[in-house]
């Protein structure tokens, strides 16, 4: 198992924040910790210190560009990796070869990289693509067939639908090549990341749709000739007792607006991802029945795009849901809290070590 | 004269919670995992040292608005000076009271060692003298000059050290030092000589306070008896023409609500060895003091709560002062507030875990205080407007006059 933590790079505090959009609304309010470098960089030593092993960096219109802010916060940690966000659509392979090679270069080998295909057609034509959902994953095919290649150090020469490259030249492969992760719940993402990923991501849904997943992807991978790891995502709460736990979820649960979880809705019902129509199916916009499996929480999603789904209970608790994630044959966790850097410690002195087989422990480059 | 808040970083490891006594944060306890220590892993050491922790407290605090950092000095903590030289370039604004008891310690070789720091954290040394403390502690560091007798030998001290750096060449000929053309050389001796905080309840202790300290300290008390030992203290300080400013030393439990900030009390009590309240500590007046404001036995948690909001068992959850405030911010934030208009003029608080408290008295007591507001950063070469890092401070024409 390797267990992951969250840069909050839109803000912090104890209070649910939009982590990739904007939302101008009622309700929204600034960041009482503001996602300054300073302050990122205390997360990620945070995140350090407490034994996890990569974190994970949103990217999206409303937030800061990852690859800068990942590859400052290298040179304030040692051992931490980075799991950076990027959509396909908005570069392209051989420059994110380049990139991921400077990458490796100043962080000493610490580079993950998330593929994301993007979920929002309204905020797609606004950075300027305008592919529907099927074909920004038959482009994200292509993009991940030269980028297993460029980061090989292989030469190139491609003619595809998407893309057209003459004459890129080899190169040392990159060392390490960066570990592909890839989040999409739809058919047409199941099957570029069966034939692509290291990681396949989840969000956090109960583990009875998380099992079928699992299932339905590894029979995918398995005709293509290839095993993969399944990772998911999920915020957590987790306290000395199950009741102050669930007091800091209501706590969350009354920061929220009406306004606010309006204006979700809204912003659900036009985007065209899949994932983010499961999670928000978890608990449709309304906070009535929120603890949609023990433990499982879907208020944060009512606010928040992308995961929305906690782990509340007691350390106890906390670790035996994820073991049951784990059972379902789940390797890899990426969790967050709030505030993110208080949550990192908490997870990683009392939730992590009650789990089973603990993850090797990140290791100095050499 | 605006108020300083500082906050304690921990020289001996922390505590992940005031209720997990046996656990630790640091490595002076054997390692289990999940502990922020440094670890072996498969084996190999896994890069990871105590000083990062400190670190990351040192940051925490510095951006949750503390004007600087208390570092302790104890026979089983790390030493304040080498520590403070490796947080220094890590922050910015961040001040380092370093403490340190001038006997076991050559007064030249301190001035040295502390322009070198003042020069290289842009003017951000103070010092904490503690002159008291005998008993093993003493002979631990070979020492065992008795205690009137060490505040003579820390007024010397003083004297020498300020000597060789602002009245140079500096000749001397004492009981306990002896120096013929003390100076420190010209870039070191241009640095700004450090803010004194001195520490010591006795008799002695007042008078060599009187002629140096810039903060006199004390360990919280019930504000009645702090009120009467400042005037003792100003009266010893204008029999030598002098006014000092005055700093208070407390641990803090505040919450949300003031049932939250018991019931964590409470639970820290519960896992508590009562015989720590009886715990020997030399010749020390100030922890006799202490020792004599809880009267009555001590059945219960609430027994130590000698005035609303203040407790006395925090030497039972962790080495330290015994009084410190307990209650909702609100509360907490009044009872700094009464002790501002008493005369404190600076702080110095703690709480446990150390990082996780400093963002939550930072973020929530401190801004509640009447006058608070920023303090411009504390050097000119800081750079930017930058609201985050700048300490938080009280400003006097918005308080009650003392």
């Amino acid at each position: 198992m390797r267990f992951h933590w969250f840069l909050p790079t839109t803000g912090d505090g104890y209070a649910v924040r939009n982590s990739t959009i904007r939302l101008d609304v009622d309700g929204v309010t600034a960041p009482s910790r503001p996602a300054d470098l300073g302050y990122l960089a205390q997360v990620a030593q945070a995140a350090e210190s407490a034994g996890f092993t990569a974190a994970l960096t949103p990217t999206g219109a409303g937030c800061p560009d990852p690859w800068i802010t990942c590859a400052a916060l290298t040179q304030h940690t040692e051992r931490l990796k980075f799991l950076v966000a990027f959509r396909p659509g908005f570069v392209l392979p051989t420059l994110l070869t380049q990139q991921a090679r400077a990458f490796q270069e100043v962080s000493r080998g610490r580079l993950l990289v998330n593929v994301v295909a993007g979920g929002d057609p309204v905020e797609q034509r606004a950075y300027g693509d305008f592919l529907d959902h099927d074909q920004r994953y038959a482009r994200t095919d292509e993009f991940l067939t030269v980028l297993r290649r460029t980061f090989d150090g292989k030469p190139v020469d491609f003619s595809g639908e998407h893309y057209r490259i003459e004459g890129w030249q080899a190169a040392d492969p990159l060392a390490p090549a960066p570990e592909i992760y890839f989040g999409g719940a739809s058919a047409a993402a199941e099957r570029v990341a069966a034939a692509h990923s290291d990681v396949y991501l989840m969000w956090g849904e109960p583990p009875a749709m998380i099992a079928q997943r699992i299932e339905r992807v590894r029979a995918l991978a398995a005709q293509a000739g290839r095993t993969l790891r399944f990772g998911i995502r999920l915020h957590v709460i987790a306290r000395d007792t199950a009741a102050e736990a669930w007091r800091d979820a209501e706590r969350l649960l009354e920061g929220m607006s009406p306004e606010r979880i309006e204006a979700m809705q809204r912003y659900y019902a036009r985007m065209d991802s899949v994932g983010q129509a499961r999670m928000a199916a978890l608990h449709g916009g309304s906070a009535r029945s929120l603890e949609v499996h023990p433990n499982l929480w879907a208020g944060v999603g009512l606010v928040r795009e992308g995961a929305g789904t906690a782990l509340v209970g007691d350390y106890a608790e906390v670790a035996e849901r994820i073991e049951e994630y784990r059972a379902l044959g789940v390797e890899e966790f990426i969790l967050s809290g709030w505030p993110h850097l208080e949550e990192a410690y908490r997870v990683g002195e009392y939730v992590l070590p009650r789990l089973a087989a603990p993850a090797p422990a990140p290791q100095p480059a050499p | 004269m605006s108020v300083d808040f500082y906050w304690r970083i921990g020289m001996h490891g922390d505590q992940p919670s005031l209720r997990r006594r046996a656990e630790s944060r640091g490595d002076w306890a054997p390692h289990v995992p999940g502990r922020i220590a440094p670890a072996l892993r498969h084996g190999e050491p896994d890069g990871y040292a105590y000083v990062e922790h400190m670190l990351d407290v040192a940051r925490a605090a510095e951006a949750a608005g503390f004007y600087g950092g208390l570092m302790p000095s104890f026979p089983f903590t790390d030493d304040p000076w080498a520590s403070a030289a490796m947080l220094a370039r890590e922050t910015r604004t961040f001040r380092f009271m370093i403490a340190f008891q001038p006997g076991f310690l050559n007064p030249v070789h301190a001035a040295r060692m502390a322009a070198t720091l003042q020069r290289a954290s842009r003017g951000r040394v103070v010092y904490n003298v503690i002159t008291g403390g005998g008993g093993p502690a003493q002979a631990w560091w070979g020492d065992e000059v008795a205690h009137d007798d060490r505040y003579a030998r820390t007024d010397e001290f003083l004297r020498v050290h300020r000597g060789v750096w602002q009245e140079r060449p500096f000749d001397f000929d004492g009981r306990f030092y002896r120096v013929a053309g003390g100076a420190l050389p010209d870039p070191l001796a241009a640095e700004e000589f450090p803010e004194i905080y001195f520490s010591g309840s006795s008799a002695a202790a007042l008078d060599v306070a009187a002629r140096h300290a810039d903060y006199y300290l004390s360990w919280l008390e019930p504000f009645d008896a702090l009120a009467a030992k400042f005037a003792a203290v100003r009266e010893h300080a204008a029999a030598a023409g002098r006014v000092p400013r005055f700093a208070v030393r407390l641990d803090v439990v505040a919450r949300p609500t003031e049932r939250e900030a018991w019931e964590e009390v409470r639970r820290g009590f519960e896992a508590a060895d009562l015989r720590g309240l009886d715990g020997g500590a030399g010749d020390s007046v100030g922890v006799a003091r202490s020792r004599s404001f809880v009267s009555g036995p001590v059945t219960g948690y609430r027994d130590l709560e000698v005035q609303p909001n203040v407790w006395g068992g925090f030497g039972l959850l962790r080495g330290g002062p015994a009084f410190g405030l307990v209650g909702s911010y609100r509360q907490v934030a009044e009872r700094l507030e009464e002790l501002i208009a008493l005369g404190v003029d600076a702080f110095i608080l703690a709480g446990v875990p150390h990082l996780e408290e400093s963002y939550r008295v930072g973020e929530e007591v401190l801004p509640l205080l009447r006058g608070a507001g920023r303090r411009a950063a504390a050097s000119d070469r800081a750079g930017g407007e930058d609201r985050r890092g700048t300490p938080v401070t009280v400003f006097p024409e918005a308080t009650a006059s003392k």
